[in-house]
């Protein structure tokens, strides 16, 4: 109990110095004491390169990170599978198709949304629509009142379905760099992203925080059944809808902005569970506190590493999380023995 | 007397050239006919010349599309057929063999070398008034002297892609009173560069590439935030996407644009 | 929010109809204060889908449920929580909470009262399952992991309680506890249902017997009116015996029919 708290109040801990730590890396040297004290609107190279290229980009890490760690929580909750990743419910490649099917395909709306177009909001504004659609299709496709494997089964084959729509799309994209995207789609990128992004992705992560935070005690109730957690008060469509809305928002939204990003959804409930007595109402938190940290660690992983290519980020948190997942696996086989 | 004054007239006042059924195997090649010739007298552009992205002149009806293989042509009878220094080997060599007429323009990737290949193109095509036009535009502002008060600028193309030492922009810059800060930096060709290093270097001139009107992830540099100042302040400049595949159509106007972007930088300091 | 101390409940008319199937057809009782009542039925007789209409995780698809005299739908899912607890026949926990963390879900309905604690050691110490409060309910036995759930179903202040099968996987000691348990708590005004196999058991314990013969309500009374030997062997199809000594029924079934 004590060692758990202690262990949760050092991720905590971490997650300012790893904003440090992010702050203080990358290609050019600057000094961070001069940049900080300038501030906000500060002229020199240093203090743009800090207030307006590192901060935005660290703070987007945190961010996104947060909102797979907390849709991953949710998301294995809900189904009340250890497996379970937001990605199986399609709301990443959802997002990730509509961003794709707008990007190269979108010179009708490019016509009648200048606008819209040249500021660039139209493409996540539009990959959260898809992520919502992902899960109306499997909401829809799952039928009413719909147990959890077979909202799992649904998903699994609207995902493919998606996926494979994004395959298709891509072989008869125009774009000179088609190949090079769908990269970015499948193993996400933050690079050379701004406030902006950050500010666009930030309502529909707090949005879907709420939402989850919300439907926590469902999930509580969830962990002894569906007849059980009906019987606790948690009844009909209102608890499912709300927790696949939130993962939507909150998901959709990091998609948007920083391509679907594996294995932060999967691995940190996975790593979180026993620090919180598997509850996963509080898991809810500290999955969105590990996801942040996480994603931050493997983002500075990716400023430092020096490549003729940039390192995906997503193959990084792969790096990173799977050796705990074999961690976790040899762990428990152990304990099972004994 | 009165038919042969006629002639004369007619012959100085459509860009003359002695062939009819001009065919094309290459890119720039197809653009420097699109561009430069009259319609009538193109028969055949390669496939990728329907595509938007490559094409600023009309692509006329008539106009056949090929895909690099000998029988295409065959078919057309094209009296002249412009091949470039690589691809499309095997099928120019097949129709050398079967008697056709195939001339090989060489590819230019220096300013020398776009001297050689405007030339080539001149004693193929004959004298075409827009050819001469951009060759002696050239050549003139070749001959000034470089500006010895240097300005400085740094090309930050598509996925943070930077061009240094050997590369044409880089001659480009140079030629116009720059210095190109990649090139100082020690890259040779291409690099890449970040948003950082971008900020840290601050350039007198940002150069993007062209091509940006597209939304892209491979793109996002060039719209960040952080950038709003040089924008705002006129402190950019785009260079169009033909100089990446055909630099012969536009090289004169880039160079002259450039040195006129070097001339406002300096008086507005 | 409203806590009622004691409830009465009835069906009237009740049908339910799950995949085209007629699960429950007509039945019509009231399940009162006091009352310890047992249902009983050969397996597929509507046992577990009558107490699951009554907990409200079922909704009925004929006639209707009274909650005091209030029709059910005008109830809301979290009032209705408060109204009456239920424990499903198998409930297998997704994650291995430790047995309190289990036990205290069932004080949901009731946000976070102040005695939490308390009252989930309360209710642990009813089941004889105090020791086991530390432990992840994914290492105990069937029987342990039993008695935690029914701990989490007697932890709250429903004035209804609803249980299916309690006394399956429990040894006999725990069985005749958790019996005891059910009759103190419907002697102290608590309104129980409980869905059992065990027919000497359901004479000894409860007041009233429901009897479900395919969906339908055979017949109800106390333990003597309904636990006769031509009913028991119309409905079950074996030849039996009851012999009544001091109160405690002794249920012998003899051969099959």
């Amino acid at each position: 109990m004590k060692s758990d708290n202690l262990a949760l109040s050092l991720l905590c801990a971490a997650l300012p110095l790893a904003l440090l730590a992010a702050l203080a890396s990358g290609p050019v040297a600057v000094d961070l004491g001069a940049a900080l004290r300038e501030g906000w609107r500060g002229d020199s190279s240093d203090a743009v390169i800090l207030w307006q290229l590192r901060l935005p980009r660290a703070l987007l890490a945190i961010l996104v990170g947060a909102a797979l760690g907390l849709g991953g929580a949710a998301m294995q909750g809900m189904l009340r599978n250890p497996l379970a990743e937001p990605a199986l419910l399609g709301v990443s490649s959802g997002a990730a198709l509509a961003a794709i099917l707008l990007l190269y395909y979108g010179s009708a709306l490019r016509a009648g949304w200048g606008a819209a177009w040249q500021s660039g909001w139209l493409l996540p504004a539009l990959a959260i629509a898809g992520a919502f659609c992902a899960v109306a299709c499997v909401w829809l496709l799952a039928g009413r009142g719909a147990s959890a494997s077979r909202l799992v089964l649904a998903g699994v084959a609207i995902n493919a379905f998606l996926s494979a729509l994004m395959a298709l799309a891509l072989n008869y994209a125009p774009s000179m760099f088609a190949m090079q995207e769908i990269v970015f789609w499948l193993l996400g990128s933050l690079a050379n992203r701004g406030w902006d992004q950050l500010l666009l992705a930030l309502p529909f992560v707090l949005v879907g925080g709420l939402l989850l935070y919300c439907a926590r005690n469902y999930l509580r109730a969830l962990s002894l059944g569906e007849a059980s957690a009906a019987s606790l008060g948690f009844r009909g469509h209102r608890y499912p809808l709300l927790v696949l809305l939130g993962i939507a928002s909150a998901v959709g939204a990091a998609v948007a902005v920083a391509g679907t990003i594996g294995f932060v959804g999967l691995v940190v409930p996975h790593l979180m569970r026993p620090l919180v007595n598997q509850d996963p109402g509080r898991l809810l938190w500290s999955s969105a506190l590990a996801g942040a940290l996480l994603l931050l660690l493997a983002d500075i992983v990716v400023i430092n590493f020096v490549g003729a290519q940039e390192l995906r980020i997503g193959a990084v948190t792969a790096f990173i999380g799977a050796p705990f997942f074999f961690w976790l696996i040899v762990s428990a086989r152990r304990g099972q023995q004994l | 007397m009165k038919k042969a004054l006629l002639l004369t007239l007619l012959l100085f006042a459509q860009p003359v050239t002695a062939y009819d059924r001009i065919a094309s195997l290459n890119l720039c090649l197809d653009q420097v006919l699109l561009n430069w010739v009259a319609p009538e007298k193109i028969a055949s552009v390669t496939w990728l010349s329907a595509n938007e992205h490559y094409r600023s002149a009309p692509l006329p009806q008539h106009v056949q599309l090929n895909r690099g293989q000998a029988e295409e042509l065959l078919r057309l009878q094209p009296d002249l057929i412009l091949v470039g220094q690589y691809g499309a080997q095997r099928a120019a060599r097949r129709l050398r063999d079967l008697g056709m007429n195939v001339v090989s323009i060489p590819d230019a990737y220096s300013l020398a070398q776009l001297l050689e290949q405007l030339g080539a193109l001149e004693s193929t095509l004959g004298q075409l008034p827009p050819l001469q036009r951009q060759k002696r535009q050239l050549e003139e502002l070749l001959a000034r002297p470089v500006p010895t008060d240097k300005a400085s600028a740094l090309i930050l193309s598509a996925n943070n892609i930077t061009y240094g030492g050997g590369m044409l922009e880089h001659q480009l810059l140079e030629r116009a009173g720059f210095d190109n800060l990649a090139a100082a930096r020690g890259i040779e060709q291409l690099g890449r560069v970040s948003l950082e290093e971008v900020i840290a270097m601050r350039p007198d001139l940002l150069v993007f590439y062209g091509g940006e009107q597209d939304f892209a992830v491979a793109h996002l540099a060039a719209r960040h935030p952080v950038l709003k100042n040089y924008i705002d302040s006129g402190r950019t400049y785009t260079l169009p996407a033909e100089l990446g595949f055909c630099p012969a159509l536009v090289v004169a106007d880039v160079l002259q644009q450039l040195t006129d972007k070097r001339t406002t930088i300096f008086e507005k300091r | 929010m409203t806590n009622r101390r004691k409830l009465e409940i009835s069906c009237l008319q009740l049908g339910l109809e799950r995949r085209h199937q007629r699960v429950l057809t007509d039945i019509n009782c009231t399940f009162k204060p006091y009352e310890l009542t047992a249902v009983v039925g050969p397996n597929g007789a509507g046992k577990s889908s009558l107490l699951q209409c009554l907990a409200g995780v079922l909704v009925p698809s004929g006639g209707r449920i009274e909650l005091d005299g209030l029709p059910a739908e005008q109830v809301s899912a979290a009032e209705r929580a408060r109204f009456g607890a239920y424990l499903p026949q198998s409930e297998t926990p997704a994650w291995s909470l430790r047995a309190a963390d289990l036990v205290a879900l069932g004080l949901l309905p009731w946000g976070r009262p102040r005695d939490r604690e308390a009252r989930v050691s309360a209710a642990l110490q009813l089941v004889d399952a105090q020791p086991l409060a530390e432990r992840p309910v994914t290492q105990l036995s069937g029987g342990e992991l039993r008695r935690v759930q029914l701990a989490r179903l007697l932890v709250g202040e429903a004035p209804l309680l609803i249980a299916d099968e309690p006394t399956a996987a429990l040894d006999i000691r725990h069985q005749l506890q958790l019996m005891q348990n059910f009759r103190s708590q419907a002697d102290a005004g608590k309104t129980v249902v409980l869905a059992l196999h065990d027919l000497s058991l359901a004479a000894r314990y409860c007041d009233r017997i429901l009897l479900l013969q395919d969906g339908r309500l055979r017949a109800q009374g106390t333990p003597e009116d309904v636990f006769t030997p031509p009913l028991i062997g119309d409905v079950y199809g074996v030849s039996c015996e009851f012999r009544w000594r001091n109160g405690v029924a002794d249920f012998v079934p003899l051969d099959l029919l």
